[in-house]
């Protein structure tokens, strides 16, 4: 069980960057692509907090760089920021009911794609006044709160009930 | 002193941070090249097996979703392919006419006989008469009773004529009459029109009179004849002697199709043999 549970997160990341690749992440909303990788990210911060949340994006950025040609560790530093900031659910006091979760997950992914548009932008890859940067923004951050309760029972299943976020306050 | 999860989002973001600059740098960069590959290389097959699972759902969400727009591409697709097939007919009656158009351009039976080249306007819209209008009246020289040839040959006659048209008797009309000469025996007959859709006929040849199917017949051109000389006027289709008939019986195809008819010559030639 331990070792599924450690075999778990990065299971659970490659799946998520699969799915990304294939046909449901190639599926457009007013041509935006939704992004599966975010909302996994972000549904780990929440789930264990900041340090996971930032390393999980920080290694899932790394592999979706892969697959682009935009300047590596661009989606490595933009994950690990998401996920950093949903992991900020720690930071609110024990109660944690599932709506804030799910607008975390939400925020958290309005925040990373706001991010991407503006480092983009200061890379002089993108201009976010002139490309549909908000678009993009506002798709990828409502299709993730959609989604945000499959994504936290994912990785609710994956890391179990426990160790609690109390434990990572430490 | 920074708590450790912020601690190790700086760490995550400079480490970030110099990454990209390396590969903002240097795009090409091996290390960064070689680490992509293994990762395409992992991810790949399993995004195959992956795909053909989620495919089912994806076609679905884009059944949904792509709908209108698809629908949209449709109509504007069957739009194209309409004004596409209108191209090709157009192209068509183009390649038809520049055809007629080269054809007319050299007629060699015409010999030394002036022509004016005339536009085929219009059917007379009439049951009683076999014949249509041309674009060229006694204003371009045209007059009653000049031979109108196509480029394979005989097309008919001018009957009517105005200072801007003129119209023409097809062969095919009951009352058209042309005096034929079977080439290869000089034997004369008289060309008959028989009415619409109906194959020209050969009348007053002598029975036994050798002929074959496929024989092009020419206008005989004797005294008094309203057509000049040696004019393709129709292709034997069917010979036959029935027995105690005075006359072959010889059918005729005209040279020319009356349907897509768009330009005709018509010979400066009068009957008699002025011009």
């Amino acid at each position: 069980m331990k070792l599924v549970r450690s075999l778990g997160l990065p299971l659970l990341i490659f799946t998520a960057i699969v799915v990304q690749r294939t046909a449901v992440g190639q599926a457009t909303i007013d041509g935006v692509h939704p992004d599966f990788v975010l909302l996994m990210v972000a549904a780990i911060g929440v789930t264990r907090g900041r340090e996971t949340g930032a390393l999980t994006g920080f290694f899932a950025g790394l592999v979706v760089d892969s697959f682009v040609t935009t300047p590596f560790g661009l989606s490595a530093l933009v994950y690990a920021v998401a996920g950093y900031l949903a992991g900020e659910i720690e930071l609110f006091s024990d109660a944690k009911p599932a709506t804030l979760r799910i607008l975390l997950v939400g925020g958290a992914s309005l925040a990373g794609e706001a991010l991407l548009s503006v480092v983009l932008f200061l890379l002089g890859l993108g201009d976010p006044f002139k490309s549909r940067s908000l678009e993009e923004v506002v798709v990828v951050a409502g299709v993730n709160l959609v989604l945000a309760p499959v994504g936290l029972v994912l990785a609710r299943l994956v890391f179990g009930p426990g160790p609690s976020l109390v434990s990572e306050r430490r | 002193m920074l708590e450790r999860p912020r601690a190790t989002l700086a760490l995550l973001i400079l480490i970030a941070v110099s990454l990209i600059t390396v590969s903002f740098r240097s795009p090409a960069s091996s290390r960064i090249g070689s680490l992509k590959n293994l990762v395409s290389s992992v991810v790949d097959p399993t995004r195959g097996a992956l795909d053909s699972l989620f495919r089912p759902l994806s076609n679905a969400y884009h059944g949904v979703s792509d709908y209108p727009s698809t629908l949209t591409q449709l109509q504007r697709a069957q739009a194209q392919i309409q004004s596409m097939r209108r191209t090709v007919l157009e192209d068509q009656g183009a390649i038809a006419a520049l055809d007629q158009l080269s054809r007319l351009s050299n007629l060699p039976w015409a010999g030394t006989i002036a022509s004016t080249p005339a536009q085929v306007i219009g059917v007379t819209p009439s049951n009683l008469q076999l014949s249509f209008e041309i674009n060229r009246g006694t204003s371009s020289g045209v007059g009653v009773g000049n031979p109108v040839v196509g480029g394979e040959g005989l097309v008919g006659r001018v009957i009517q004529v105005t200072s801007s048209t003129a119209t023409v008797l097809m062969l095919t009309d009951p009352s058209s009459v042309v005096g034929v000469r079977i080439a290869k025996t000089g034997q004369v007959g008289a060309l008959t029109g028989q009415g619409s859709g109906l194959p020209l006929s050969v009348g007053l040849v002598v029975p036994g009179t050798p002929l074959k199917v496929g024989t092009v017949l020419f206008t005989s051109g004797l005294q008094g004849e309203i057509f000049p000389p040696g004019i393709p006027a129709g292709r034997v289709t069917a010979v036959s002697n029935p027995a105690g008939n005075l006359q072959e019986s010889i059918t005729v195809a005209p040279l020319c199709n009356y349907q897509n008819l768009q330009f005709v010559s018509v010979l400066k030639w009068l009957p008699g043999g002025g011009s």
